[in-house]
Order: structure tokens, then C-alpha cells, then sequence
């Protein structure tokens, strides 16, 4: 199969298909990611987007296809799906941080319950990684004390003190004001810089069109497009695309 | 795990491998958890037959010197031998336990369906008075809703019963008409006035209840109507309408005939027609019949002259049949002397037995039960306001309740009151002040705006917990036990007592409530499920 | 209708004044009249029986409205009138209300004052007290609660007065340093702060071995085993009652709730079918038809037919709960518990408990009313929270699952601490609802502050008397319940505005 040929690749999708009741909403879908990589996922409302993101950490499950990561399948296998989730991080539009703990114990939980790290290391990681997104000063703070934009970046750190292989992220400006979206989005550009392995479902055009490595265009539950931004954005291919673009760019 | 065949759906079909699937896993959890329970189960039931053991085997006797576990309920079916002091069915000393139950039920029953609208009317009266601009008004609301909200329903019973009831209010040759209206609170109970509807004028009582409710049904169509047009369509003067219509077809197609038999004289009484009453007392007495009282007075009658000379009567209940007999001796000035037995056949008893010169009672009781005597025709009104007149010992006339009952009653009806107060003050809160004055804004009158915009919003919040204090009200009428008004946890309590054996009753009783609680709650749910659904 | 609608207008006009208070709609004018003609009368009355209150009453009434009137007209309002125009006088209705409702109020309150106060004895001799309160007309004998306060405070344990001592000592030397560490941002995390938390979870079990004791009397141990069913009593029985009710049922209420909540992936349907059908042949075969043949009574066939209910449980089952056991175990407690009356679980507690436990478990009285009291606020505690589980965010859930916590870090450190923080205030209802149900086991024959205050009427000193007891019970619950309900309104604000 592609991934053991490739042996780079660290997230591997063969068609994926998935319904809600009825309705068929993930209509086979193929994807490869391979390490260090930066997707982008675009589309319309209602494609599929989050769901299928949310499949590769089996925050919905899949009904059909294969879901593999770093090897590893995606199954009912409750062991399978604790090493994929400690292999892949999520960061979320609405932030979902504890709001009963303080920041540093929000960052520092998954680690000591999960990789059973001990308090000290843990604390110091997540120091290290909030200073690495500028708010370091907030560590003893509850996550309602702080701004949305901050609160995403602690989301963030907290992700990735886990020292996740891959990183998901949800349309993670979607809730934050304008002001705040840049010092997000200049987070997640380190962070592809460093070669972090990203797929990330987004809204901002200019962050795809500098960041990604490839965008994927969703539509109707199926990959419409995929190709590299320059390509993407200055010659799309399918109709459905040009139209989602024209209807982007004019705003 | 690095093997990867995309034709394999697991990264292995080991045994392990399926004891890891979260599915199995589930299934496993639920046969671990099913196996705990009937282990529990088991050693409770183990622990109960053993006990029941040594019980001995009457508990479950069979009646034929068997014992068996399917005759637990066997003697349910003995007689009850214990009184019951208020029944709305005939019920003797003789009839079974499940007749007692059933009695008891009814009491529960009587209670609930009196306190179930008087809480309405006094929760929905209080919740708007919370809301009053009037700050003595609010005050006062307020301080009763705190006062009854803060304390047990028990302390309140008691205090109502004990101290209202028994300290507070005359005895009952003492009690007073309530502001010149014909209600006599008393320490015996209430009387008050009274439609009674005789045996022919039973069609009107039906055409007056289906009028009721066919107007009632008019009145939320024409509401619909209102609402979806805006045209006032004048609901409540068309249920009325009705009403008063049915009222007037109903007394004129029952016409004026005159009664049935409701009065029986045993084989060879004087008594032929009614008429035949007043001379034969009176020669009894010896004194005209309107002098009967001022001779009492003055000492020329001595009271057991009296005793000796009136009528005597048996009643059975207190049916309207007595009561329209009993008008008809007032009117005439008979004294009488009057006994009412608890059941039918008590009744019949008693009259066999020459304690009484008439019986009185419903046609149908005669039609069951009389063997010997003949039935008197009597002229009889298809329906009287009966006004309770206090003669003899007792109240005679208009509906009345026992202090017990009304004790219960009244602590019910406070107790939940001020909850569903609570209720309506938050549910009228609840519809925002924006709502208000956008109908303001949109010129609806005050009374459009409160029947158009507020009421159908409020109601929407109101209903589900307003109906949980109904079941509420139903599930704390068993406090009737310690004022010992004879409800269905209070008869189930005697059985228990009377028959040594505690589990048959106490598990009839659970389940009954039971039954209601969750029928009640069912409703409430698929209530919940239609509201939700028309929000989207 | 208001003079809120006047305040519009540039002028007082009369004629508006009188349209939107009297002429506006017949029922209006005949409401009107009738009222003010019952407040004529109302007044007269009280006038005549308590001139001297009534008449000043009146005159201050007449000169408010008065004062407030001529500042709408003239423009002139200040802050006390505008007060008196919005909450007393705003219609004619209102004015005439207010003038009744002041008039009512001082009459019970001058009944009462006179009962209670003027005319009441305090002594505690009945004699005395018979004297006083006979020579005037209606009094109160508080001689028969004063004499009975122990009795009513903590019935027998005034013997054992030393461990009430010590629970207050306990309680008192908590609260102190609490009001400190609790309060001040400094201590936040700290190890002491976390020291006294667990002091006072641990309270209540060391509270009740104060109160309750372990071990032989006679010995060094000033804290021996007492006989609780004798000793415990009045108000002291109602709080045990309740606070052992509320700490006992909570592990099995928060079990319930989870049970009831859990999503887990439930039995495959043609599992509880299959069993189900295999259960039910087998009873029909081995218990419905020997017992039909024996039957005779209407009762006897439906005894002989139960089996005959187990598919229809599994059809409910299936539907219902989609095939999750805990889910459906847990609704099914829950929902029967709720579904009957408190009493009638007492009644069970006290009468039928001991059939289901085996030889040599013989709990006392107070044991078993515990128990039924645990079982039922158990149901309820469980309905508690799961509407705090129900009001976390998916969000909450989400984010715990993505970074790999298992399940039980998932509810531990997530979702039951989030959870327990909101319903607080429901939990504090709920206690003073177990509060005020304790009264109900004065019905089963326990000593509780209701049954003592009962009990006094049958004195020798105070034969009959029953007002004074009831009376101050009645202010005792109410004053229980109404801080609480107080504090817990109070702690919703704080929680309100708090960390979320
Ligand atoms: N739990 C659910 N049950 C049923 N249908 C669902 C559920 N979740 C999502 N859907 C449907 O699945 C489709 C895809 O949803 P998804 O959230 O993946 O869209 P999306 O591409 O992320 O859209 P958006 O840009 O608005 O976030 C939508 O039509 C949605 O209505
Ligand atoms: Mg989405």
C-alpha cells in the first residue's frame, strides 16, 4: 500500500466513508500526509471538513475505509485509539480549555495522566511552550481571565506539550476577534516552520496561500481538489472550486 | 502492528485483540454489571425468604391449610374489620381488604381533585400578586410564599389541624356563616352550599358537564382563532354561553315530572304519602308540630318526650335523597332523629330490624336491596341549591368536609400554593422585557399583549414544573396518616396493622403511586418533547 | 388607568384621572366602588375595635396621598414621593389596597403581639402560667418551650452534652481559620488551604463519631457507643438526618447519574431479544402452566402470567435505552424511588428493611430510617447532577478525548468537578429539602424536633397545650431553612460570577 512505499507518510486515509443516519457525509475519502507537511482544508459549509478531521482522532468514527496513523490503524481497539490520540493533537475554533484549572494545570493534565510524565518535567514544558506562544506570565491564571486570543494560544501550547506527531486544527480563528486572529495565526506559521506535521481547516486565505504545502477542497462530503496553493488559488481546475474562490475573493 | 493489510480491519483477530474493541468491551461492562445486580438481587431475596421463614407459613396461606407464594395476595380478600371514617363508596366492616384500599384510593382521589385547582387558582393568584406594583401586596405574597416554602408540609398540617382547626374554630353548634354567605367553618369540618342533582334530574348534571366541557373545548378553538387572526373572539362569553344553554335544555327536557321512589316504610306503617307524617308525630307529641320548638324552650317538652315522639330515619351515605328529605321534615317542622349507616347493607340491616319509621335513600339502593316494606313515591325537585342549616347535632344539607379533610386540604392547597407562585412569578419573569415592549411598540392594548405575547410564552415555562407540583400534591396527600384522614397510605398503614403482614401492602401501595408518578411524568415528557419540537 | 399614563401629559387632568380609573369599563367602576366601599367598612371596624392605632394609621394614609398628589400636580416630586406614587398609590385600587392590607397587617400583628408578649406567661410554672394567661384573655404559655428547650435542641443527648461540645469545638475551630485561608488570594494552592478543605469533607464522619461513638462504655474512651434510637432527638436528630442523608447519598447519586448519562455502546439487540425469549419459554414451561393449573383466582392467573411481562421489559429496554443496561438500571432506581412518597419508604425502611438482610444485621430504628432517607435522596441527588453533567460543554468532552485522557481522568479531573461546582446550589436545595422531610419521621415514632414539640401536650404541667411548641418549631425549620436557602441564593451569585 502508498504508505509503506512512501515510509515518510504519518497519516494515511483510504476511503473514508462515514453517515449520520442516513445522511452520507464523508464519501470516500484519500489522503496522505506525510511528515512535516502543512494541509489546508478548504470548502464551503456543511462539506465535511470538521468531521473529517475530527475522524483522524476518533472524535467521530468512521464507518468504512481505513484510517492509519504512524501505522497505526484507526479500529475499535481501545489501545489503538489511545496511542493514536497521544500521536495527535486537536486544537479547536471554541478553544474547549478547563475552565475550572488553571492555565498551567490545563497544559500539564495530558501529560502527567497520559505520558505519565512527572509534575516537575510536565511544568516545565508547558513553561517552556507558553513562553514559546508569549504568555508566559499567564500560567497561574484561569483560562476566563484571559482573551480569546490567548486562550487559543494556550490551547495551542497544550496541544503541543503532548509532543504530538500530528497537529489537527479546527478553524482555529473562527471565534476570535480581528485583532487577535495575527497573533494566532503567526503561532501556527512558527509552528509549520519547525516542520510540525499540520492539517488545519481554516477560513484565512493568506494563511494557506503562504503556509500550506498542499490545499484540499471539500465539497459535499468529497475531496474536490487538491493541489499546491500557487496552483490552487491562480489555476483551479474544477468548476465548484473557481466558484468557492470567486465567491472568497470577493469579499 | 506495523503489519498493514488493508483488507485486515484490525491490526489483529487475536482473542485480545476483541477483548480491546470498545463495542465488546461495553458488552462486557453491561454482563458484569447485569451479573452484580442479580448477585445483589439474589442475596436480598435469599436474606427475604429466609426472614419471611421464620414469619411463619400465614403469610402465605392459602386458605386451604396450603402455603404458597401465590397466595401472598390471598388474604387481601378476608374482611377488613376495621372502620373507615370517610368514604364516597359504601364500605362495611365486613368488605374485604382490597374494597378498604379501594375506599382509601378515592379519599386520595377527592383530595387531589379538589387541591389540584384550588393550587392552581392560589399559585397562579399569589404568582401575579408577587408581581404586584403594590409594595403591601408584594410584601405580604412574599412573606407567605417564604413562610410556607421554608418550612415542612408535617409542621403545617399539624399547625392547621391542632391549632386552626381545634383551637381556632367554634365548635359546630357555635359556627357562624362566613360574611352572611351559608359557610360554616366549624371544628368538625366545613359545610357549605351545594348543587345536589335528584335521581331525574340526572340528565341535566350530564347536559351541564358535556356543556362544560364541549364549551371549554369552543373556548381554546376560538382562542386559537384569536390568536392566528386577531380578532377578538370573545372565549369566555361563548363558554358561558354554553353553559347557561345546556342549563336551560337540560331543565327543560327533563320536565317536571315528579319522582321516583325515594323513601321506604316498612309492611304495615301508618305512613302512606308523605302527608301521612306531620299528623302522626304530632299525636305522638301531643302538641302542634310548630310549637314543638317553644315548648322545648319554655320546659313544657322535656327532651325525652321529644326523643320518643319524632321520627326516626335511616340514611345510608349522604345521598341527596336525604337531603331532599330531610328539607322537606324542616319545612314541615318534623323533628326527627336520623342515623346514617356506613354501607348498603348495614342500611338494610337496620331498617329489617325496626329501627326506623322511613329509610331514605338513592332508587337504585331500594331497586338492590329491599326485601320487605313498600316504597313511597315522593314529589322531588330534579335539582336543589342545598344550603347546609344546622339541626339537631349535626349540619344537615350542602356538601361539607370533615375537619380531616379539610385540614389536609387546606395545608395541601398553601403548601403547594406558594410553590407554584414561585412557578407563575418566574414563568411571567421569564418572558423578557424586550418581548414586552415590542408588543408595546407594535400598539397591542395591554390585554392583547398579556394574552397574545406573554401568556402563550409564559405557560411554555410554566407547565412542566406546574404539573410536577400536581404530582407533588398527589404524592404528599400521604401525610394524611397524621391527621388521620383515611387516604390510601393511610388504609394501606391500617392493613398492615391488622393483618401482620407488611410487605403485600406496602408493595400495592408503592406500586400505585408508582403507577401515577410515572404516567404523570410520561405525559410530562412527551409534553416536554411537543414543546421543544415546535421551537425550532 | 395609572397615573404613570398621566405623567405624560402636561397637565393633571381630572377628567383622564377618572375615565382610566373608574368610568373605563363598568367592571372597573363596580370594582371600585366595591372595594372602597369594603375598605369603609374594613377600616370602620378596626377603628372602632383599636381606635388608637387605626386612626393615626388612617390620617398618615389620607397625608400621603395627599403630599404625593399635589407633587404630581405641581411637578414637585421628590424620591419619597415618587416611591409612594410607584409602590403604593399608582391607582385608585392601589391606594384603597394599601389602606386595607396596613390596617389588616396591624391588626394580626397587635393580636399576635398581645398573644405572644402582653398577655403571655413566661414562667415556667404551670400554675403560674395558668394565672397570668386566664387573667388576660388570650396568652401564650412559654413556660412549656423554655422548660422543654433541651428536650426540643437535642432530646436525651443533654446527658451527653460533652460530645455536642466538641462537634461545635470542631465545627467553631474550622471556621475560624477558614474564614482566613478561604478568603485570601495568598493562600490560593496552598498545602494548608488543601489541608483544611479535606478537614472539612472529613467533618461530618468525625462529627458523627462524636456523636455516635465507638466501642464499650467504662473505658478511657470518652466517645463510647451510645444507644442512638434512645438518645438522639429533636432538632439534633432532624440536621443528623439530614447531613448523614446528603454525605451517604453521594457516591451512590453521582454513580446513578453517571450510570444514567453513560453513552456506552449498548446490548445488540438480538442479544436481549434472544435472552429475553429463552427466559420467557423456560418460565412458561417451569412456573406458568403448573401454576395455571392450580389457579383460582383472577389473582392466581396473573401470579401464574408474570412471566409473560419479561419481553415486553426487553422490548422496553431495547427501545428505550438502546440496549445500555447501566443506563436503564440506573433510570429505572432512580425513577421509582422519585415516583413514591417519601413516607412510604420510611414506612419500608422501618417495617420491611430487616427482611432483606441477613441474620445478625439488625440496624435500629434511626439505622433504618437513615437508609430509606439515603435511598431517596440518592435518587434526586442523581437527578441533580446530571443536569450539571448535562450543562458541560461537548466542548469538555471533546477536548479531554483529543488529548488522549482516559475515561476515568476524563469525569475525575474534567467533567465531574465542572459538573459538581454548578449544581452546588441544587445540592444546597436539596439539603434543606431532607431538612424539612425529617419531619416525616416524627410518623414512624422517632424523636425529632417535630415529635418532641408534639409530645409536650401530653405533659402533666402543660396538658393540652400544643400553639406554643408548634409555634416554635415552626420558627426554628423556618429559620434553618431560610438561611440556608439564603446562602445557597448568595453562593449561586458568587458562582455566577465566578471563574467561568
Ligand atoms: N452529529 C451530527 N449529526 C447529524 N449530522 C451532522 C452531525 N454533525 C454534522 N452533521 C452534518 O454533517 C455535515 C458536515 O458537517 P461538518 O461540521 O463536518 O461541516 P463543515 O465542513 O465543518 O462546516 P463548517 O464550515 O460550517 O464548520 C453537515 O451537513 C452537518 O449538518
Ligand atoms: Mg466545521
Amino acid at each position: 500500500m502508498a504508505m509503506d512505499k512512501s515510509g515518510e507518510a504519518i497519516v494515511t486515509c483510504v476511503d473514508v466513508n462515514k453517515w449520520y443516519g442516513d445522511f452520507h457525509v464523508l464519501k470516500g475519502i484519500d489522503l496522505e500526509v506525510t511528515k512535516g507537511e502543512v494541509i489546508v482544508i478548504l470548502g464551503p459549509s456543511g462539506s465535511g471538513k470538521s468531521t473529517f478531521i475530527r475522524c483522524i482522532n476518533r472524535l467521530e468514527e468512521h464507518q468504512e475505509g481505513q484510517i492509519h496513523v504512524k501505522g497505526t490503524e484507526l479500529t475499535h481497539d481501545v489501545r489503538n485509539i489511545a496511542e493514536i490520540r497521544r500521536e495527535v493533537g486537536m486544537v479547536f475554533q471554541q478553544f474547549n480549555l478547563f475552565p475550572h484549572l488553571t492555565i498551567l494545570e490545563n497544559i500539564t493534565l495530558a501529560p502527567i495522566h497520559v505520558r505519565k510524565w512527572n509534575k516537575a518535567d510536565s511544568e516545565e514544558k508547558a513553561m517552556k511552550w507558553l513562553t514559546r506562544v508569549g504568555i508566559p506570565e499567564q500560567a497561574l491564571k484561569y483560562p476566563g481571565q484571559l482573551s480569546g486570543g490567548q486562550q487559543q494560544r494556550v490551547a495551542i501550547a497544550r496541544t503541543l506539550t503532548m509532543e504530538p506527531e500530528v497537529i489537527l486544527f479546527d478553524e482555529p480563528t473562527s471565534a476570535l476577534d480581528p485583532e487577535m486572529i495575527s497573533e494566532v495565526l503567526d503561532v501556527m506559521r512558527d509552528l509549520a516552520d519547525e516542520g510540525y506535521t499540520m492539517l488545519s481547516v481554516t477560513h484565512e486565505m493568506g494563511f494557506a496561500k503562504t503556509v500550506a504545502d498542499r490545499i484540499i477542497f471539500m465539497d459535499g462530503g468529497k475531496i474536490v481538489e487538491m493541489n499546491n496553493p500557487n496552483e490552487f488559488f491562480n489555476n483551479p481546475q474544477h468548476e465548484r472550486t473557481k466558484l468557492f474562490l470567486s465567491q472568497i475573493l470577493n469579499h | 502492528m506495523a503489519d498493514i493489510d488493508p483488507n485486515t480491519t484490525g491490526s489483529g483477530n487475536s482473542l485480545t485483540s476483541k477483548l480491546f474493541d470498545i463495542r465488546v468491551i461495553g458488552v462486557i461492562a453491561q454482563i458484569v454489571f447485569v451479573i452484580l445486580t442479580i448477585l445483589f438481587f439474589a442475596w436480598l431475596a435469599r436474606n427475604t425468604v429466609s426472614n419471611l421463614g421464620k414469619l411463619g407459613d400465614a403469610q402465605f396461606a392459602c386458605g386451604d391449610g396450603t402455603s404458597d407464594y401465590r397466595c401472598a395476595y390471598n388474604f387481601m380478600r378476608g374482611a377488613a374489620a376495621f372502620e373507615i371514617d370517610e368514604q364516597s363508596i359504601p364500605y362495611d366492616t365486613s368488605d374485604s381488604y382490597w374494597r378498604a384500599l379501594l375506599v382509601g384510593a378515592l379519599n386520595t382521589l377527592k383530595v387531589s381533585a379538589w387541591g389540584i385547582p384550588l393550587t392552581t387558582i392560589v399559585g397562579v393568584f399569589v404568582g401575579i400578586t408577587l408581581l404586584s406594583p403594590n409594595w403591601f401586596v408584594k410584601t405580604i405574597s412574599r412573606a407567605y410564599v417564604d413562610l410556607f416554602r421554608n418550612t415542612p408540609l408535617l409542621v403545617q398540617l399539624f399547625m392547621i389541624f391542632f391549632i386552626l382547626f381545634a383551637a381556632f374554630l367554634p365548635k359546630v353548634d357555635e359556627a357562624g356563616s362566613l360574611l352572611g354567605i351559608p359557610i360554616y367553618f366549624s371544628n368538625r369540618g366545613v359545610s357549605f352550599p351545594s348543587l345536589e342533582f335528584m335521581p331525574n334530574g340526572q340528565l341535566l348534571r350530564w347536559l351541564l358537564l358535556g356543556g362544560f366541557v364541549v364549551g371549554l373545548i369552543v373556548w381554546y378553538v376560538l382562542s386559537r382563532i384569536s390568536y392566528n387572526t386577531g380578532r377578538d373572539t370573545k372565549g369566555p362569553f361563548v363558554f358561558l354561553g354554553i353553559l347557561v344553554l345546556s342549563g336551560i335544555i337540560g331543565w327543560l327536557l327533563s320536565g317536571n315530572n315528579p319522582s321516583t321512589q325515594s323513601i321506604a316504610v316498612p309492611d304495615g306503617s301508618a305512613v302512606g304519602v308523605f302527608d301521612d307524617i306531620a299528623p302522626l308525630v304530632e299525636a305522638r307529641l301531643g302538641i302542634p308540630l310548630e310549637d314543638v320548638e317553644g315548648a322545648l324552650a319554655d320546659g313544657s317538652l322535656s327532651a325525652d318526650a321529644l326523643e320518643v315522639g319524632q321520627l326516626t330515619v335511616c340514611s345510608t351515605l349522604d345521598s341527596a335523597a336525604e337531603t331532599n328529605f330531610i328539607e322537606k321534615l324542616v319545612d314541615a317542622n318534623i323533628p326527627y332523629d336520623m342515623s346514617r349507616a356506613p354501607s348498603s347493607k348495614r342500611f338494610f340491616r337496620e331498617f329489617d330490624a325496626g329501627d326506623c319509621e322511613i329509610a331514605v335513600a338513592e332508587t337504585t339502593v331500594f331497586d338492590e336491596g329491599l326485601t320487605a316494606g313498600s316504597v313511597l313515591t315522593l314529589d322531588e325537585p330534579r335539582t336543589v341549591l342545598s344550603i347546609p342549616r344546622f339541626i339537631g347535632r349535626n349540619f344537615i344539607g350542602g356538601g361539607s368536609f370533615s375537619a380531616m379533610f379539610a385540614a389536609l386540604l387546606l395545608g395541601l392547597v398553601l403548601n403547594t400554593g406558594a410553590s407554584v407562585a414561585e412557578i407563575v412569578r418566574a414563568g411571567i419573569q421569564s418572558v423578557s422585557k424586550g418581548q414586552t415592549e415590542a408588543a408595546r411598540a407594535l400598539g397591542l392594548s395591554e390585554g392583547q399583549r398579556l394574552r397574545l405575547v406573554v401568556l402563550p410564552q409564559a405557560l411554555k415555562v410554566i407547565i412542566p414544573p406546574l404539573i410536577s407540583q400536581y404530582l407533588n400534591l398527589i404524592k404528599n396527600s400521604s401525610l394524611a396518616i397524621a391527621i388521620g384522614y383515611a387516604d390510601f397510605w393511610s388504609v394501606t398503614n391500617t392493613i398492615v396493622n391488622q393483618s401482620g403482614r407488611a410487605l403485600q401492602p406496602i408493595l400495592i401501595a408503592m406500586a400505585t403511586y408508582l403507577t401515577i408518578s410515572l404516567s404523570i411524568s410520561s405525559f410530562l415528557n412527551w409534553y416536554n418533547g411537543r414543546v421543544r419540537l415546535k421551537e425550532r | 388607568m395609572t397615573v404613570n399614563t398621566m405623567k405624560a401629559k402636561r397637565k393633571f387632568d381630572m377628567g383622564t384621572f377618572i375615565r382610566a380609573n373608574i368610568t373605563k369599563s363598568p367592571l372597573l367602576a363596580i370594582w371600585t366602588v366595591a372595594l372602597a366601599a369594603f375598605a369603609f367598612w374594613f377600616v370602620g371596624r378596626s377603628m372602632i375595635a383599636r381606635p388608637l392605632l387605626t386612626i393615626p394609621v388612617v390620617i398618615a394614609w389620607a397625608a400621603t396621598i395627599i403630599w404625593m398628589v399635589r407633587a404630581e400636580i405641581n411637578k414637585t416630586h421628590s424620591p419619597t414621593t415618587l416611591w409612594l406614587k410607584g409602590n403604593l398609590y399608582n391607582s385608585i385600587t392601589n391606594a384603597l389596597l394599601s389602606l386595607i392590607l396596613v390596617v389588616a397587617i396591624i391588626g394580626f400583628l397587635v393580636g399576635f403581639i398581645t398573644y405572644a408578649f402582653f398577655n403571655a406567661s413566661f414562667s415556667e410554672d404551670p400554675a403560674i402560667a395558668k394565672e397570668v394567661t386566664e387573667a388576660g384573655q388570650l396568652g401564650a404559655r412559654w413556660g412549656s418551650v423554655t422548660q422543654n428547650l433541651e428536650n426540643l435542641l437535642v432530646f436525651s443527648m443533654k446527658t451527653e452534652m460533652y460530645r455536642i461540645w466538641a462537634s461545635i469545638g470542631l465545627l467553631v475551630g474550622l471556621s475560624i481559620p477558614s474564614l482566613i485561608i478561604f478568603r485570601s488570594a495568598k493562600f490560593n494552592r496552598s498545602l494548608i488551604r488543601r489541608i483544611l478543605t479535606w478537614l472539612w469533607i472529613a467533618s461530618p464522619f468525625i462529627i458523627f463519631f462524636f456523636l455516635r461513638g465507638v466501642g464499650e462504655a467504662g473505658g478511657s474512651n470518652p466517645f463510647y457507643a451510645i444507644d442512638t434510637e434512645q438518645l438522639w432527638g429533636g432538632l439534633l436528630l432532624s440536621l443528623i438526618l439530614s447531613v448523614v442523608a446528603i454525605v451517604a447519598s453521594f457516591p451512590l447519586g453521582v454513580l446513578l447519574a453517571l450510570g444514567r448519562q453513560s453513552k456506552i455502546n449498548g446490548v445488540p439487540w438480538w442479544l436481549t431479544y434472544g435472552t429475553a425469549a429463552l427466559l420467557t419459554a423456560y418460565l412458561i414451561v417451569t412456573f406458568t402452566l403448573p401454576n395455571l393449573e392450580v389457579a383460582e383466582t383472577t389473582g392466581n392467573y396473573i401470579y401464574a402470567l408474570l412471566p409473560l411481562l419479561i419481553p415486553l421489559i426487553a422490548l422496553f429496554f431495547q427501545k428505550g435505552f438502546k440496549g445500555n443496561v447501566m443506563a436503564g438500571a440506573c433510570t429505572v432506581f432512580i425513577e421509582c424511588i422519585r415516583g413514591v412518597p417519601l413516607i412510604t419508604l420510611l414506612f419500608s425502611g422501618i417495617l420491611l428493611l430487616q427482611l432483606f438482610l441477613p441474620d445478625g444485621w439488625e440496624p435500629n430504628k434511626i439505622g433504618r430510617v437513615m437508609v430509606a432517607m439515603t435511598v431517596f435522596s440518592a435518587a434526586y441527588l442523581a437527578e441533580n447532577i446530571r443536569g450539571g453533567l448535562q450543562a458541560i460543554p461537548r466542548g469538555q468532552y471533546e477536548a479531554a478525548d483529543s488529548l488522549g485522557l482516559s475515561t476515568y481522568t476524563k469525569y475525575t479531573k474534567i467533567v465531574l468537578p465542572q459538573a459538581l461546582r454548578i449544581v452546588i446550589p441544587a445540592i444546597v436545595g436539596q439539603f434543606i429539602g431532607l431538612f424539612k422531610d425529617t419531619s416525616l419521621v416524627a410518623l414512624v415514632g422517632l424523636s425529632d424536633l417535630l415529635n418532641v414539640a408534639r409530645r409536650i401536650s401530653s405533659q402533666q404541667n402543660w396538658l393540652t397545650i400544643r400553639t406554643e411548641p408548634f409555634i416554635f418549631i415552626f420558627v426554628v425549620y423556618f429559620v434553618v431553612s431560610y438561611a440556608m436557602a439564603w446562602y445557597s441564593r448568595r453562593l449561586e451569585k458568587q458562582l455566577g460570577v465566578g471563574v467561568r
